[in-house]
């Protein structure tokens, strides 16, 4: 069984991000991770994508929490880091900051392997999301009845690799938690890993986000934004393997785009989308079918919550202390919700908004009326057809009844 | 042959839409006949066709109706419904199921079943003012991805950009799916009605899934219609079970594009396909395949 489904539970009082305990969920974490870069890393289509550790809660030396991996590539690798921290007086964990946690990276080669930074080292040039992480620590005052549960999904069959972290607080007041989920993964049509995080926000927090990274030839950066008009938040509709154009701007100023951008698609198993409306318990959904279980990874919110797809038949076989999150009790059946699978993307393919002549001609132009299927013949008066070449479509769209004969626009005068 | 696009742009001097209809018609019904000798187990039927005779006070325009070999919950083939006639200066669309039961929510005051709650009736405008306008009419056969589209341009503005019919095969389940959208500027004015085969039930939409045009401008395929999933017609407004669907997706000649404006406008990205804007909200028709070479992405 290639597809894995699996979770350990920390009871209030053990429960703390904060620590690098070797039974905590910190190191718990990186050692899950380990165990499935090691499987993913042995496989042929990985050799020149390993994965790896730069970080973890192990080097944690003062006020950051967190992990650094870094994504194998064929040109460059590239470093990717969730880290909780203090920033002035927001302390790590407040359930109603914006800024406890920060989501980032940078290409490997940025990187200063020194103890800076909490010990987590330094960039020369990075991106950063500021995000947030609520109930870290049961041992501190006001959290003490707040337990939390570590959930691991991962794949390892071959082209569609997939490792997706989950973290889910319970006990306290439902409306403060934080329930977010990480998760790596193989898209067809790049080479590289692509990486989503989905930091949901429900109605007592200031933001939330859904921070894409991914490859495009040598560079690795944040994908567009696109996700928020692809998931279509139109009533608790939740999407999944949605494809994404990963591009960036530096062609755009010279209107062409000649080399077809690789297509993202986001991981089957993740459904994303709104579920803002009413219908879902706020945090611990469940939808159970003939065919699987649907588990809420994040939770009730106006930006986007995410659900884990476990069909029946999935692996949840891992050593003690990880077992089955189907056993957990804290799921509640829910209803209301949409899902909708969608199918591989075709292609996209990238033309400039403004006429170019090259690529994109507008219907109310002599350019454009001259590319016109239909009328670009007309107007030359031979079938030659908008393309020059001579044949241009006629050839596809060839065969239709004749036109009429009066009272046609095109051409004028006859 | 795969595909077929005729031009039937008017000059718009002695122009009227009862004379546009009827020509539209008589190449709907060729198509509609061989369509039902290839679709054998569902059924396309015109119920209504336009009214050559119609005044600018008369109705004129279709009834289409597509009896599926789906059944209903209540074992009876699901019968999908479409509507466009243009009454003065109004073009108006209303999908519809042709079945009420196991129907328990909401509709409308004649009794028309809509597909969704929210995807009821859309309309726009068409100037009687003689006008030239363009206007196209294409259809394939091609077993598995047949379609009939009708489209006309009354001027640049999105406005009076309209696909008044598009009945095509769903990609996903085979089934038709009937659609239509009005000059309208709304961006969510298409209506489309099918069935889907993973939830039991109607399938309705109001726009293409696509993005908004402060992204990059994209020719995107498959084109995917934005299922209309909020309180389902087949259930009470409340307490319905969670739904698995699946996409709704038009045939490969067709593709989302994210702007609005600008039907009739022609398009030739790299990979040597070629689109045709239709309508006002970002339907693409191909009317040249890529080039087989086309490379392979990065």
């Amino acid at each position: 069984m290639t597809y894995q489904v699996f979770c350990q539970s920390f009871a209030p009082g053990s429960w703390k991000w904060t620590g690098k305990e070797p039974a905590g969920v910190g190191l718990q974490l990186d050692a899950a991770f380990r165990a499935f870069a090691a499987l993913v890393n042995a496989l042929p289509n990985n050799a020149s994508t390993p994965l790896s550790v730069i970080r973890s809660h192990a080097d944690a030396t003062a006020n950051r929490w967190g992990y650094t991996w870094q994504l194998g590539h064929p040109v460059e690798p590239a470093h990717i880091w969730f880290l909780t921290e203090t920033t002035g007086t927001v302390p790590q964990g407040d359930t109603q900051s914006s800024s406890s946690a920060v989501f980032g990276s940078a290409l490997a080669s940025t990187f200063t392997n020194n103890p800076s930074n909490g010990g987590y080292g330094s960039y020369s040039n990075s991106t950063a999301y500021g995000t947030g992480l609520a109930y870290l620590d049961s041992t501190a005052a006001g959290a003490t009845a707040i337990g939390a549960i570590l959930l691991i999904a991962q794949d390892t069959t071959p082209g569609q690799e997939f490792f997706c972290w989950a973290l889910k607080t319970h006990g306290g007041n439902d409306d403060l938690h934080r329930d977010c989920c990480h998760a790596l993964y193989k898209s067809p049509g790049t080479t590289g890993w692509n990486s989503i995080a989905v930091f949901p926000r429900t109605s007592k927090q200031f933001y939330g986000q859904v921070v894409l990274h991914g490859y495009s030839g040598s560079r690795f950066g944040g994908l567009p934004s696109g996700i928020s008009s692809s998931i279509h938040a139109n009533g608790h509709q939740l999407r999944s393997r949605i494809a994404l154009g990963h591009y960036d701007f530096t062609l755009q100023a010279q209107g062409l785009f000649d080399s077809p951008p690789p297509l993202i698609q986001l991981p089957a198993p993740l459904f994303i989308g709104s579920t803002s409306i009413r219908g879902a318990s706020t945090h611990f959904g469940k939808v159970t079918r003939p065919d699987g279980v649907m588990l809420q990874l994040g939770q009730r919110s106006t930006d986007r919550d995410v659900w884990l797809w476990v069909p029946t038949g999935a692996s949840h076989d891992q050593t003690s202390p990880w077992s089955s999150p189907l056993a957990l009790s804290h799921w509640r059946e829910c209803n209301e919700l949409h899902f909708i699978s969608s199918l591989p993307p075709q292609g996209i393919q990238l033309i400039t908004g403004t006429a170019d002549f090259i690529r994109h001609f507008p219907a109310m132009s002599a350019m454009g009326a001259r590319q016109h299927p239909q009328q670009g013949p007309l107007l030359s008066g031979s079938g030659g057809g908008g393309s020059g070449s001579g044949g241009g479509s006629s050839g596809d769209t060839g065969g239709g009844a004749a036109r009429p004969s009066t009272g046609l626009l095109w051409p004028r005068g006859t | 042959m795969s595909r077929t696009l005729i031009d039937i742009s008017r000059q718009g001097t002695d122009t009227t839409w009862p004379s546009v209809a009827v020509e539209v018609n008589g190449y709907l019904q060729n198509w509609l006949s061989a369509a039902n000798a290839q679709v054998n187990q569902h059924q396309l039927r015109i119920a209504t066709a336009p009214n050559p005779i119609a005044t600018a006070a008369d109705p004129c325009g279709w009834r289409v109706e597509a009896t599926l070999a789906q059944l209903t919950p209540g074992g009876a083939p699901a019968v999908l419904l479409l509507e466009v006639f243009l009454t003065g200066t109004t073009l108006q669309i209303r999908p519809g199921i042709g079945n009420s039961e196991p129907f328990v929510g909401a509709d409308s005051q004649q009794g028309w079943v809509y597909p969704a709650a929210d995807v009821g009736t859309s309309s726009g405008s068409w100037s009687t003012t003689p006008l030239p306008f363009t206007a196209q009419v294409g259809w394939s056969l091609t077993p598995g991805a047949e379609y009939f589209v009708f489209t006309y341009s009354q001027h640049r503005f999105t406005n009076r950009q309209a696909v008044p019919l598009l009945i095509a095969r769903d990609q996903v389940s085979g089934h038709w799916i009937l659609a239509a959208s009005p000059p309208s500027t709304t961006t969510d004015a298409l209506r489309a009605v099918s069935w889907n085969v993973r939830s039991g039930q109607p399938a309705g939409s109001r726009t293409l899934l696509r993005e908004n045009s402060s992204t990059p401008i994209q020719i995107r395929q498959p084109a995917e219609l934005v299922l209309a999933t909020t309180d389902w017609s087949y259930y009470e407004g409340a307490n319905e079970p969670a739904q698995f669907w699946e996409p709704l997706i038009v045939p490969p000649d067709f593709a989302a594009l994210n702007l609005s404006s600008g039907a009739m406008s022609y398009f030739k990205p790299p990979d040597g396909s070629e689109w045709l804007a239709i309508g006002g909200h970002g339907l693409l028709l191909r009317t040249k395949d890529p080039t087989p070479t086309a490379g392979p992405t990065p």
